[in-house]
């Protein structure tokens, strides 16, 4: 399933989310329709049925009517889970505002439109809240309203530019190209990757949190990129950052599994996500030792955990984006599409590769029009650009 | 509707199909603990000709300082 919301003016962040997650969920069942959803502009909005999503609510949850007021129970978080594409896992995350942490009462500002929309990896969603620290991979752990807007799509937004969604069993993306009054264009979402040889005897599948923002937002990337809201994260400034999820490990950290590895980059332009010191929390939400999550994850990793390397390697193709190319069996030119991939550096065998399954490439920027749908060979893609540098591009194949 | 690189003579041309790059092997396997990579963004799997290369122990040669790789880039 893709489509591209646009919300009608005033709604709330918590109904916005209520029309996202219902459009997910009933596409697990193939019964999305735009005319089901409350709060968008039907006429401005598109939905393409396509794949299923496979993602549905997590037990105990439920949707409450279009007619229904904003619920703060309900509505400031809902957990999704799908199964996996490898050995048929499930997995879990969740699709909820920003600073909704607080004692499982969810969101204080059912009718407030200024909190972020955020995808968070869940580690347990048995827990009766997302209020445990680090259960949730993303968000302020408080219901402060003064950070809310620091991350996340905020609706008022969303009455300009619309939000587009891919959903199937392998992702789901959210992007808009201004999340938020000016500070430009979000790709973010939930991404299955492969299981490596020390994943196969886990229960988890690895998946990845990816926020690509080109808006500074400094300490907050810290701060709430790691679904804490404190400042122990307060070094991990940046634009951009990734999640690594449910990985495990040898070497220092023997057989533990990370339920969220986190980088964060403080450009776009020049550094990959491992600039700043990795952090990470196991299945536990026990904080892992960081003097051996450095010897595991990363002293050398700063090529090899190239998420979205775009500085001082091959990926730099300054010299001319267009010709970002290979050849085909007859000669023609190609586009070589890269991967989204992590690699733990001297402590895992497993190079974790979060394109091939979710059919999401990262391209050269400056070959295409941002948001206009092409077709390559017998498939429909979208390409997304975020900056004209480099490889700050994507390709979303539109399942 | 199309996205436009260039051919082998600078001409532009409609992309009609699509490489997909792979994940070069990990330093864990290539027994080193680094490596630099230059040609394997043209290759849909492991790279054969990836450039392996070996980071020296951090403080290697009796120096004090430490030796930092990611100064190398």
């Amino acid at each position: 399933m893709y489509a591209k919301l646009k919300f009608n003016s005033g709604v709330s962040t918590a109904l916005a989310i209520r029309d996202i997650v219902r459009l997910i969920t009933e596409s697990a069942a193939g019964s999305a329709s735009l005319s089901n959803l409350g709060s968008i502009d039907t006429s401005s909005s598109t939905l393409t049925a396509g794949v299923n999503s496979g993602w549905t609510l997590y037990t105990g949850q439920s949707i409450p009517a279009n007619s229904a007021s904003a619920s703060n129970s309900s509505d400031s978080f809902y957990t999704l889970q799908a199964t996996s594409a490898t050995n048929s896992r499930t997995k879990y995350c969740a699709i909820h505002g920003n600073c909704h942490f607080s004692s499982g009462s969810g969101m204080t500002y059912t009718n407030n439109s200024a909190a972020g929309i955020l995808i968070s990896n869940v580690n347990d969603p048995t827990l009766s809240n997302a209020n445990t620290l680090y259960n949730f991979g993303t968000g302020y752990n408080s219901t402060s309203t003064s950070y809310m807007n620091d991350m996340g799509f905020v609706v008022p937004s969303m009455y300009e530019s619309p939000i587009y969604i891919w959903a199937d069993p392998t992702r789901i993306i959210m992007y808009s190209d201004n999340w938020y009054s000016g500070r430009g264009p979000l790709f973010t979402g939930n991404f299955e990757g492969n299981q490596g040889p020390l994943d196969v005897w886990k229960t988890k599948c690895p998946t990845m949190t990816l926020f690509d923002s080109t808006y500074n937002i400094s300490a907050s990337a810290g701060h709430e990129g790691m679904g804490r809201g404190d400042t122990y994260y307060a070094n991990n400034y940046g634009k951009r950052w990734a999640q690594i999820h449910n990985i495990t490990s040898h070497g220092a950290l023997p057989g533990a599994t990370a339920a969220h590895l986190f980088f964060s980059a403080d450009s776009y332009t020049g550094h990959s996500l491992d600039y700043t010191s990795p952090r990470a929390v196991d299945t536990s939400l026990t904080e892992m030792n960081f003097t051996n999550l450095r010897k595991t994850y990363g002293d050398y990793a700063r090529t090899n955990s190239s998420i979205l390397h775009n500085g001082n390697t091959p990926a730099n193709y300054s010299q001319g984006l267009a010709t970002h190319k290979g050849f085909d069996s007859s000669g023609n030119s190609t586009l070589v599409a890269e991967p989204l991939y992590f690699m733990a550096s001297g402590g895992s065998p497993t190079a974790y590769n979060f394109s091939n399954l979710t059919n999401t490439w990262r391209v050269p920027s400056n070959i295409g029009t941002n948001g206009e749908v092409v077709t390559i060979g017998s498939d429909t893609y979208t390409y997304i650009t975020m900056s004209s540098y480099a490889l700050h591009s994507y390709l979303v194949k539109n399942t | 509707m199309a996205l436009t690189i260039q051919d082998a003579s600078g001409n532009d041309v409609t992309v009609t199909s699509l490489l997909f790059a792979g994940v070069p092997p990990n330093s864990f396997d290539l027994g080193v603990s680094g490596f630099l990579s230059t040609s394997w963004y043209f290759d849909t799997d492991v790279s054969p000709d990836l450039q392996s290369f070996t980071f020296p122990a951090r403080g290697a040669g009796g120096s004090a300082a430490a030796v930092d790789p990611e100064g190398w880039e």
